[in-house]
């Protein structure tokens, strides 16, 4: 693929991600389900790796990770940077071998994304607070899975207009 | 799956690792806030504002529309309330007067209490669930340092700055994990930790740990700033003990204490740059 489709390609996903991102503070931070206010992000990152596979997607990841970091609270120094990129490699292997890019491959991506992302944080708090830590990710994994049906397409629609075949 | 780690995980791995390691090295040898988190927030800052602005805007009509009933209801409680607390302020007056008298029988320096303020707004509340942090549009620009407390308009404690850069800074809410100040039971004088504890943040409280043992912690109890150490303003108000507990082993007791600060409906709030307290 020429390198001005790819460069052409990035950008449009960038936008699309700033676009969702800005959903997440204009509307997200605002609106509390079930205890918890929905968390884009790890949601992002599986997505993209299902429909970019197992360089590009991670390498998304780790761009978003690091931009977490610098930008939001963060429960340890790169903890997004490295959570995100294994998270993303994950999803993207699932998505090679056992899924076809779709909407399901997409949805089992999500779920790997916010399992590992959970990990990551259950292993930095306390054992005491495991169980809250668990009840929490549940929660927070549960009221952001419907915004799938609004992150999906839009990802569907960049890669569908930005990728040519060669 | 072997050829895929080769293939990319390998690489992608390492990559994540390398960066990891750089911006914890950057954390780690930064006193203040680091060059790229401060470049980073910088820039984002004028955004979250504009996006803060338009979301406040929103929210406050719908809410209008919504809450006006409640909102006539409540007017006549706090009349109420004004009502009674009038009352208290006189008697408070007196008190105050008859106390300057004494001190000044005993030779004893005026009470005295200068609190140095910025006015900030909340640009952002934290996008996980699993901090409590708030985003503010003030920063090193405007004198506020990591360490300053935040309080509301009524001198609530909010929590302290943790992070600050140019025009921006990172309150975390006295709820969170990371928070943790000296505190007083204002009834009996007994001496605590108030800190954030990931359980009883979930249910927006916090914890009043090491309490000694002789200590008698009831529901209802005004909790708040020590002072201890010159390092925070003395008296600010924290919050009201909800709950008195035994820890699991069965020896010490903690308490639960409720924020005095409304902190899910906060839009603006004060940092504290600098204190005088004579008690």
């Amino acid at each position: 693929m020429p390198k001005r489709y790819i460069v052409f390609k990035w950008v449009v996903y960038a936008l699309a991600t700033l676009l969702l991102l800005q959903v997440q503070t204009w509307v997200l931070d605002y609106v509390t389900v079930w205890g918890v206010t929905a968390y884009l992000a790890p949601m992002l990152v599986g997505v993209v790796a299902s429909y970019e596979g197992s360089l590009a997607g991670p390498l998304f990841a780790l761009v978003l990770g690091i931009l977490c970091d610098l930008g939001t609270p963060s429960p340890a120094a790169a903890f997004f940077t490295f959570t995100f990129t294994a998270a993303a490699l994950a999803a993207a292997l699932m998505a090679e071998h056992l899924f076809s890019p779709g909407f399901l491959c997409s949805l089992a991506s999500t779920t790997v994304c916010y399992l590992i992302t959970a990990l990551g944080r259950l292993l930095l708090l306390g054992r005491e607070a495991w169980e809250t830590g668990a009840y929490l990710a549940l929660r927070e994994f549960l009221v952001t899975l419907p915004l799938l049906l609004v992150v999906f397409p839009v990802y569907r629609w960049v890669n569908r207009k930005t990728t040519i075949e060669y | 799956m072997k050829r895929f780690l080769t293939k990319h995980g390998i690489l992608v791995l390492s990559a994540a690792t390398a960066v990891a390691v750089v911006l914890s090295l950057v954390s780690f040898f930064s006193s203040n806030t680091d060059l790229l988190t401060n470049i980073v927030n910088t820039v984002s800052t004028p955004f979250r504002s504009a996006s803060a602005a338009v979301a406040e805007w929103v929210g406050e009509k719908l809410r209008y529309a919504s809450e006006y009933d409640a909102m006539k209801e409540r007017i006549q409680e706090l009349e109420l309330e004004i009502a009674k607390m009038e009352e208290q302020l006189r008697q408070a007056e007196a008190d105050s007067d008859e106390n300057q008298r004494l001190r000044k029988l005993l030779d004893l320096r005026e009470q005295q209490r200068d609190l140095q303020w910025e006015s900030a707004r909340v640009i952002q509340r934290d996008a996980s669930n699993w901090e409590a942090t708030l985003s503010l549009n003030v920063g090193t620009d405007f004198g506020v340092e990591v360490g300053d407390c935040v309080i509301t308009e009524a001198g609530y404690l909010v929590g302290l700055i943790t992070d600050a850069g140019s025009n921006w800074s990172t309150c975390t809410a006295l709820i969170d994990t990371e928070f943790s100040m000296g505190a007083v039971i204002f009834r009996t004088g007994d001496v605590g930790v108030a800190e954030g504890d990931f359980n009883l943040m979930q249910e927006g409280e916090l914890r009043l740990g090491y309490l000694d043992a002789a200590a008698t912690p009831q529901v209802g109890d005004l909790v708040v700033t020590s002072g201890l150490g010159g390092y925070y303003p003395a008296q600010m108000v924290i919050g009201y003990i909800r709950e008195v507990m035994t820890d699991d082993d069965g020896l010490a007791q903690y308490a639960v204490l409720e924020p005095a600060a409304a902190l899910e409906e906060l839009q603006q709030v004060f940092v504290v740059k600098d204190f005088t307290v004579v008690e």
